[in-house]
C-alpha cells in the first residue's frame, strides 16, 4: 500500500480524521543482552533486513530506537496482537525516518483508515525512545476484532 | 498438579528468571498473575520467546505472538503444550 493510497484512505472516509499517537520506551541495555544472548536469531526475529543495515554503525542505541518505534506504531494502531515485529518497518539511517508497514500491521492500519504513519526517535545513554502519529478515521478499535489472513497477506503500506 | 505441569513451570520460571527483567521475584508470583504487571515489556517477552524456543526445541508461530501468550507462567505452558513440547 504506497503513501498515495494511505492519503486515498482517509479521503475517502465520511468520518472525521482525528490524529492518534503512539509513544514508547525501550532500555538499551535489554537490546544489547538480546544481541549478546540470541545473535542473529533475535535480530532476524525482529529487525527486516533495511533495519539491520541501517543500524550497523549505531548498535544496539538505534536498535532499541527503532524497537520503540515499532511499538509506538503498534500503540498508535491499537493492537500488537498477531503482528510480526518484522512487519512495522522503520528504515533511514541518517534522515528522517520511515514507516512502511507489511502484512497483518497494513491489513490493520487499512482496515482502521489510518493515514502515512510519521516517527520520531530518540536516545540517550540508557534509554531509547520514540513517537509516533497518523490521522485515523476510526477512534475506536477494537483490539478482539477477528482477521483473516486472506485479506492482508502482501499488504503494505506507508 | 502433575509432575510434568511442575517441571514446564519450574522451566519457565528459570527463562523468565533470566529473560523476563521483571521488577518482582519470579518465585514470588503464582503462575496465574500477569507478567506484565509484574515489569515484563513487550521486549522482553520477545526474549522469553527466543528463550522457550531454545528451551523446549519449537518455533512459535506469528499467530501466537500475541500479548495473552506471554501473559502468565500458565499462559506459556499452555502454549508450549499447543505446540507440542515436553517437560
Amino acid at each position: 500500500m504506497s503513501g498515495e493510497a494511505g492519503r486515498d484512505v482517509l479521503s475517502r472516509s465520511s468520518t472525521p480524521a482525528l490524529p492518534r499517537i503512539g509513544c514508547d520506551l525501550q532500555r538499551i541495555d535489554h537490546v544489547d543482552r538480546a544481541v549478546a544472548d540470541f545473535g542473529a536469531r533475535y535480530l532476524d526475529r525482529v529487525y527486516t533486513d533495511a533495519e539491520q543495515r541501517d543500524c550497523r554503525v549505531g548498535g544496539a542505541p538505534s536498535l532499541a530506537a527503532r524497537f520503540a518505534a515499532k511499538e509506538a506504531v503498534l500503540k498508535l494502531l491499537g493492537t500488537a496482537d498477531g503482528v510480526d515485529p518484522r512487519e512495522v518497518e522503520v528504515t533511514g539511517g541518517g534522515g528522517r525516518p520511515r514507516v512502511r508497514l507489511h502484512g497483518r500491521a497494513a491489513w490493520i492500519a487499512r482496515r482502521t483508515g489510518t493515514g502515512p504513519i510519521d516517527v520520531s526517535l530518540s536516545h540517550d545513554a540508557t534509554t531509547a525512545f520514540a513517537v509516533a502519529v497518523a490521522l485515523t478515521r476510526h477512534h475506536d478499535h477494537d483490539e478482539n476484532d477477528e482477521h483473516d489472513d486472506r485479506h492482508h497477506q502482501g499488504e503494505e503500506h506507508r | 498438579m502433575s509432575t510434568e505441569t511442575t517441571t514446564t513451570q519450574a522451566r519457565i520460571r528459570d527463562v523468565l528468571r533470566l529473560h523476563a527483567h521483571l521488577t518482582k521475584d519470579v518465585d514470588a508470583l503464582d503462575s496465574s498473575d500477569d507478567l506484565y504487571a509484574a515489569g515484563m515489556t513487550s521486549h522482553a517477552s520477545v526474549t522469553v520467546m527466543l528463550a522457550c524456543e531454545d528451551e523446549w526445541d519449537v518455533e512459535f508461530p506469528q499467530r501466537m505472538l500475541t500479548r495473552t501468550t506471554f501473559s502468565s507462567v500458565d499462559a506459556i505452558a499452555a502454549a508450549l503444550a499447543e505446540l507440542g513440547a515436553t517437560s
